[in-house]
Order: C-alpha cells, then sequence, then structure tokens
C-alpha cells in the first residue's frame, strides 16, 4: 500500500472533489467525471456518496439524513489532455502513491499548468491551420495566408484580452479579424482562395469537441449538463460566424465600392 | 493512391500541431496525428463509396473511435485524448462557412439553409457515430476480458 491508504472521511470528500473539478476543468465527459469520484470515495470507504456534475458546478454529498456536502462552483473550462493523462496515471497508480495527502493535493494544483508556452501554441497550430486548409482543397498559397491569418488574429486577440469579459465576445472578434484578414490576403495575392483560408484559420476556435460531448451527455442520460454544453457550443458556433459575416459582408461591399 | 498519401500526410500534420492547442503530451502527439489521418481517409473513402456525406461522417466517426479506444488500451491513457484531436477533421467548418457566405453575402437563402442543415447534421452523425463506435468497441473488450479470467479460472 503506498501512502495514500488511511485517509479519513473529510479528506476523502476532498480529494475526490478536487480530481472532480480539474477532470470537469479540463475537459472530460460528464459521466466519467461522476464515475471518476464515486471510484476515489469507495476505494477509501465511504460508501453512501452522491455527485451530481454539471458544467458550472459539481454537488457531492452522503445520502444520509446527517451527511457532509460539498459544493464547487467551475467557472472556466478547456481542454487539457495534458492534465486528464496525468490524472489517469494517478488514479491507476493510486495502490503505489508516494506522496501523503497535503503533498497529493498541492501537487493537483499545480497540474493545470500549461505544458508549451503560448507563443510556441499559437505558432504550431498556425501551421496546422495552414496544412487543414491544404487538406480541404487549397492551394500551396492558402498555407502561408492562413498561418498568417490565424496567428495575426490570436496575437491580436491576447492583445485586446475581451475573453476576460465575455466569450461570446471574443469569439465574435475572431470570427470578424478572419474574416477581414482573409480579404486583406485575397487582396495581396491573387491566387489566395478566400474560403480555405477562412475555413482553416476557423477551424480551431470551432467548438466541436463540446458539440460532440455534450450530445453524448444528453444520449447517455446527463440530461442538464448535456443540454447545457451543446447550447454552450452553438452559441459560440454561431458568434463565430456571426463576426465572420460581417466582415465578409463589409468587405464585398468594399470591393464593389473600389471596382476590384 | 497518390491522392491518399497527400491526405494522409496533409491529415496527419494538421492534427499532430492542432493537439499542441489542448497540451497534448509529446508522447501521444504522433498518435493523435494517426487517429485524426484514420477519421479523414475513412470519411474520404466512405464519401467516396456511398456518395452520402452524412452517412459518410457517421462511418468515419466510428472507425475514429475504434481507432481511439485501441490507442487508449495500448497505451493506458484516457480515451478523450485520442478523439478530441481525432474529431476535428469531421466537424463541419467548410459547410458552416459556405452557409453563411450563401445566406449572408449572395441572398441565397434555401442554399444557405440546406448547407447549414447538413452541417447540422453532420454534427449529430459525429456524437453517433462515437457513441455507437465506443459501444461496439468497449464491449469487444468487456467481452475479451471476462473470457480471459474464465480461462484463468
Amino acid at each position: 500500500m503506498g501512502k495514500l491508504s488511511n485517509l479519513t472521511h473529510d479528506e476523502t470528500l476532498q480529494l475526490a472533489m478536487q480530481v472532480g473539478c480539474l477532470l470537469l476543468e479540463n475537459g472530460a465527459a460528464t459521466a466519467k467525471v461522476e464515475d471518476t469520484m464515486f471510484r476515489i470515495c469507495h476505494y477509501f470507504g465511504v460508501q453512501e456518496v452522491n455527485v451530481f456534475v454539471t458544467p458550472t458546478f459539481i454537488i457531492m454529498g452522503e445520502s444520509v439524513v446527517v451527511g457532509q456536502n460539498i459544493i464547487r462552483r467551475i467557472t472556466s473550462r478547456s481542454t487539457n489532455l495534458n492534465v486528464l493523462c496525468k490524472i489517469n496515471d494517478f488514479l491507476y497508480g493510486i495502490e503505489e502513491w508516494e506522496m501523503d495527502y497535503n503533498a497529493t493535493l498541492e501537487y493537483l494544483k499545480k497540474l493545470p499548468e500549461p505544458a508549451y508556452s503560448a507563443n510556441q501554441v499559437v505558432f504550431l497550430v498556425g501551421l496546422g491551420a495552414g496544412m487543414f486548409s491544404m487538406l480541404l482543397g487549397g492551394t500551396v498559397y492558402d498555407f502561408p495566408a492562413t498561418f498568417v491569418t490565424y496567428t495575426v488574429t490570436m496575437f491580436c486577440l491576447k492583445r485586446l484580452k475581451i475573453g476576460s469579459y465575455s466569450s461570446f465576445l471574443e469569439n465574435c472578434m475572431a470570427g470578424t479579424l478572419i474574416g477581414a484578414l482573409s480579404a486583406l490576403m485575397r487582396a495581396l495575392c491573387s491566387k489566395c482562395n478566400i474560403e480555405m483560408i477562412t475555413v482553416g484559420a476557423i477551424m480551431p476556435f470551432l467548438p466541436g469537441l463540446a458539440f460532440t460531448n455534450g450530445l453524448r451527455d444528453v444520449i447517455s442520460g446527463n440530461l442538464i449538463s448535456g443540454n447545457s454544453r451543446v447550447t454552450e457550443a452553438i452559441i459560440f458556433a454561431v458568434s463565430l460566424v456571426l463576426g465572420l459575416g460581417v466582415t465578409m459582408f463589409i468587405s464585398l461591399r468594399i470591393q464593389e465600392i473600389i471596382g476590384v | 493512391m497518390y491522392i491518399f498519401i497527400k491526405n494522409f500526410a496533409l491529415s496527419f500534420g494538421a492534427i499532430a500541431f492542432f493537439a499542441f492547442m489542448f497540451q497534448c503530451p509529446k508522447k501521444l502527439i504522433w498518435m493523435c496525428g494517426v487517429s485524426g489521418a484514420v477519421a479523414w481517409c475513412s470519411y474520404m473513402y466512405a464519401s467516396q463509396v456511398c456518395y452520402r456525406d452524412t452517412g459518410a461522417v457517421l462511418l468515419a466517426s466510428m472507425a475514429l473511435s475504434i481507432v481511439a479506444g485501441i490507442f487508449a488500451v495500448v497505451y493506458k491513457k484516457p480515451f478523450p485524448v485520442f478523439l478530441a484531436t481525432g474529431v476535428l477533421p469531421l466537424v463541419p467548418g467548410l459547410k458552416l462557412c459556405r452557409g453563411v457566405s450563401d445566406l449572408m453575402l449572395e441572398n441565397k437563402y434555401e442554399a444557405g439553409m440546406k448547407t447549414l442543415m447538413s452541417a447540422g447534421s453532420d454534427a449529430i452523425a459525429i456524437a453517433l457515430g462515437v457513441m455507437i463506435g465506443t459501444s461496439i468497441f468497449f464491449q469487444f473488450v468487456k467481452m475479451k476480458r471476462s473470457r480471459k479470467e474464465k480461462q484463468a479460472n
């Protein structure tokens, strides 16, 4: 047995809550979060536990008359596969875990630190976006155009910091910038295709995984979290497309007026 | 054959680079690229064979979830790691853009709504395909495990 064997009742609930929060904040499905929290509680001998997980908060409590409850509010959600992998390793190796309770909590709190720096990620994802536009039928000229469009868009978004006010506005702004920059690229090089550049650059913003996860939640019976995830994904896609449409409209009118 | 290799390489590269966005661990990036390439190539093949876009997406997402399940079992990592990255080439971004440009720029309401509807049905097809693929795969794994346990007993 490792050092994590004799946890008290409170510590077990606290640990399960911490792991559940981390999983939910980093892109795991609802059913998986509930299952993991149940397993941790059962492993440490707390049997009468119920968990209710939605994308914005987790309630965990004992199903006895005088029981303890924990509620955690979740404010930000993203996808961080590194955290999911680390937690997976932690759960599989819990029998030979080397840290005690406090050290484990510290370890879990430090997990969400990104493994790659922000600039690195923007550069690499920009390359991916360029490849994607070529994959969907673009030419070699679309590759650098898409790369520049994506990186400049991300640079502007980081500078503007709209995301801290509202993610809807941030997505709308991203769509607007992508539309404007792809029109600019088309004006600079006539061999580029606006559609391909737009699609390539918009791909990293599209909530594909969120929508899929939401529908899977609905199908597997977690109706509330599924509904809210699907709604969030649809609203994100609509905001992105709205911003895109506005600048596409404006750039087309400008082209008509100038007569290019 | 040339087209197939080109598509495989491009989708592999694109998805491997996109995996950095999700902070994927370095060891698994190759596998993420392979699952994305499998999704895209099976989508291409299926859309050439059966000529129906939504059905092709359904088949491709089933193939993707089976491949992701195999990777998850072999490398002992959580299943969403390979699914999250592999599903990206199937997301109907092109249809979304086309539908919006039809609706907002050219006043082609009928064509625009058609494209947007097909984008929505593609998204639902992805979710359904992933559900079906994962349930088939994990049922298979369960059967294998129980058979092994029986033999050991």
